[in-house]
C-alpha cells in the first residue's frame, strides 16, 4: 500500500476541496477564532488538534457551512459556501443519534431525506454494518447499543450516501482505549477504499499520527493554526504506534508544540 | 406456554384481583361493624343487582359520556401539540401566547361551564368544549416541554442532509417529543373523565354525570354506586387506550 491515493477503489468517491480564507469567529466581544486559513486537497484526511477550547469545532461547524463566521470565506471546489453543506457526513463526539429509529433506519435517514433510491441505499447500510462490525445490530434501537457500537452507527450513517467530504469533531472521544484503535483502523481503511477528503478533530495525539496525512496544531484564545505537520508513512497504519520510531519522532513533535504553547504544565 | 409465562400471568392477576377482594371485605365490614343505614351505604350485592337491572341505561350513558370525552379530547390534542410546536419555534408566537396560556390556566375549569352552556347551547358541544379546556393544559405544557428536549446539534445533522422544515418536523420533531405529548395525554385523561361528568351534571340529560345526578336525586343509592364505578371504568378504559398505542407508536420506549 502507498500514501498517495491509488489504492484500487470499489466505491470511488472524488472528494472535495475545502479552503477556509481568512476565518475568524466572535461570540459577543469574545473573539473566538482565527484568523485561520485550511487548504485541503481534494481526498486528503486532515486532522485539527489543539487544546479544549481552542475552536475545533467552531472550526468545523463553519467548514460545513452550519455556523456563519464573523469574517472569511469557506469554498468548496472553488466555490463559496453560504449554506449548510450537503455533500457531507458529519460525526459528532456524542453519536446524535434519533433514539426512536432503530440502528438501520437511523442510517436510512439519509436516503430517507435526501430521496435516494432505498434499495441500493440499503444495500451499502448493511455493507456499511458489516465492514463496521455491526452485524446484528440493524434492527436494535439506540439505547440496546454499546457506546461504541452507537458511535459506528453514527459513522455508517456519515457515509452511507458517499459524501466526498467527512467532518468528524472528536468521534472517538467517549470510547474505551481498545475501541478507540479499532475503530481507528476501521476508519482508516474505509477512507482508503473510499478517498473522501476527511476533518478531523481530535484531542489525541496517537489519533493524528495514526490517521493524518496532514495535522494542524490549534493554539487557544484565539484559536489559530501555529504548526502544520505532514505525515508521509504508509498505511494502513499499526495498531501499536509507539513501536514505530518515524510515528514516535511525529508525536514527540507535537507534544513539543503542545509544551512550547504552555498548554502542558508539569512541574 | 411455558410454566414461567403462566406464573407470570397468575402473579400479574394475583394483585388486582386481591385488591378488589379486600376493598369489597372492608366494604362489607364497614356496614357491618358500625351498622350504618343501607339507603346509605349499600350492600355489594345490592350495587351489583342495580348493576345488572340497569345495564343497558348504564352502557348507554357510559357511551355517551366516552363520546364526549373522545371529541374533547381529540380537539384539545389537535390544538394543543401544534401550538406547542409554534410556542417553541417562533418566539414572537411565545411572547403573544405565554401571558393569555398563563391567565387562562389559573381560571378554575370547572366554573366556566355554566358560561359554556350558555354560549355553546345543550349537546355535545358545551361539554365537550369543557373536557377540551381541562385536558388542554397538561396537553399543551408537556408538548413544549417535549419539543424543547429535542438536542438542537441533530438539526445540524438534519441540515447537512438537505432537510426541510417539514421534514425535520416529521422525521425528528414529532417523534422525539412523543414520550412528553404521551405523558401530558395520561394526566388530561383524569380531567377528561372530571371534566366530562362535572358538565353533566350542570346540564345534561344523558350521561353517566347525569345517571348520578338523577339516581341520587331519588336517593337509589344501589345505581348511584354502580354509575360512580361505571365512571372509573372509563377512565381505566381510556388509560388502557393510552398505554396500547404507546406500546404501538412508541416502540423504542421500555414499556412495563
Ligand atoms: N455558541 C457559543 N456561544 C458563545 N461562545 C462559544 C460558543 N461556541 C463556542 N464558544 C466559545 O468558543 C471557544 C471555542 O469553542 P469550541 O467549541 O470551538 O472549542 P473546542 O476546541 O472544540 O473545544 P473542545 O476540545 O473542548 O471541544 C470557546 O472559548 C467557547 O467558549
Ligand atoms: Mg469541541
Amino acid at each position: 500500500m502507498d500514501g498517495t491515493g491509488t489504492t484500487t477503489q470499489a466505491t470511488a468517491v472524488a472528494g472535495a476541496s475545502i479552503r477556509l480564507e481568512g476565518v475568524t469567529k466572535s461570540f459577543g466581544e469574545n473573539m473566538a477564532l482565527g484568523p485561520i486559513d485550511v487548504a485541503m486537497e481534494p481526498g486528503e484526511f486532515v486532522t485539527v488538534i489543539g487544546p479544549s477550547g481552542c475552536g475545533k469545532s467552531t472550526t468545523m461547524l463553519i467548514a460545513a457551512g452550519l455556523l456563519a463566521p464573523t469574517a472569511g470565506v469557506v469554498k468548496v471546489d472553488g466555490r463559496v459556501l453560504d449554506r449548510p453543506m450537503t455533500d457531507v457526513g458529519i460525526v459528532f463526539q456524542d453519536h446524535l443519534l434519533l433514539e426512536f429509529r432503530t440502528a438501520l433506519s437511523n442510517v436510512l435517514l439519509q436516503q430517507q431525506i435526501r430521496h435516494l433510491p432505498r434499495q441500493q441505499i440499503e444495500t451499502r447500510a448493511r455493507d456499511l454494518f458489516a465492514q463496521l462490525g455491526l452485524n446484528g445490530a440493524e434492527k436494535r434501537y439506540p439505547r440496546q447499543l454499546s457506546g461504541g457500537m452507537r458511535q459506528r452507527v453514527s459513522i455508517a450513517r456519515a457515509l452511507v450516501h458517499n459524501p466526498s467530504i467527512l467532518l468528524m469533531d472528536e468521534p472517538f472521544g467517549a470510547l474505551d482505549a481498545i475501541t478507540r484503535t479499532q475503530i481507528r483502523h476501521d476508519l482508516e481503511l474505509l477512507w482508503l477504499e473510499r478517498r473522501m477528503s476527511v476533518l478531523f478533530i481530535t484531542h489525541s495525539i496517537e489519533e493524528a499520527v495514526g490517521l493524518s496525512d496532514r495535522v494542524l496544531v490549534m493554539s487557544q484564545s484565539p484559536g489559530r493554526i501555529v504548526e502544520e505537520i505532514r505525515i508521509d508513512l504508509p498505511r494502513p497504519r499499526p495498531a501499536h504506534l509507539g513501536e514505530y520510531p518515524q510515528f514516535a519522532a511525529h508525536a514527540d513533535r507535537i507534544y513539543s508544540i503542545f509544551e512550547k504553547l504552555g498548554v502542558y504544565k508539569f512541574k | 406456554m411455558t410454566m414461567k409465562q403462566v406464573w407470570t400471568i397468575v402473579l400479574n392477576l394475583f394483585g388486582p384481583v386481591a385488591t378488589v377482594i379486600a376493598v369489597l371485605a372492608i366494604w362489607k365490614c364497614i356496614e357491618q361493624g358500625w351498622h350504618i343505614p343501607r339507603y346509605l351505604l349499600p350492600t355489594p350485592s345490592e350495587v351489583y343487582a342495580a348493576t345488572v337491572a340497569n345495564v343497558g341505561a348504564l352502557w348507554r350513558n357510559t357511551a355517551a359520556t366516552m363520546e364526549i370525552i373522545v371529541f374533547g379530547f381529540v380537539v384539545s390534542v389537535v390544538v394543543a401539540v401544534p401550538l406547542a410546536f409554534l410556542i417553541v419555534t417562533f418566539h414572537f408566537f411565545e411572547r403573544l401566547c405565554y401571558p393569555l396560556i398563563i391567565i387562562l390556566q389559573f381560571i378554575p375549569k370547572t366554573i366556566v361551564a355554566p358560561l359554556l352552556l350558555v354560549w355553546l347551547g345543550i349537546g355535545v358541544l358545551p361539554k365537550s368544549a369543557l373536557v377540551m379546556l381541562m385536558t388542554f393544559f397538561p396537553i399543551l405544557l408537556e408538548s413544549i416541554s417535549g419539543f424543547r428536549l429535542i438536542d438542537k446539534r441533530i438539526f445540524y445533522i438534519t441540515q447537512s442532509m438537505g432537510a426541510s422544515r417539514a421534514e425535520e418536523f416529521f422525521f425528528v420533531r414529532i417523534p422525539g417529543a412523543m414520550p412528553s405529548i404521551f405523558a401530558g395525554m395520561k394526566t388530561a385523561t383524569v380531567y377528561a373523565v372530571t371534566g366530562a361528568i362535572t358538565a353533566e351534571f350542570i346540564g345534561s340529560n344523558e350521561g353517566i354525570g347525569y345517571m348520578i345526578l338523577q339516581a341520587s336525586g331519588d336517593l337509589d343509592m344501589p345505581l348511584t354506586l354502580a354509575a360512580v364505578i361505571a365512571s372509573a371504568l372509563l377512565g381505566v378504559i381510556l388509560s388502557a387506550a393510552m398505554l396500547a398505542s404507546e406500546k404501538l407508536l412508541m416502540p423504542w420506549m421500555e414499556h412495563r
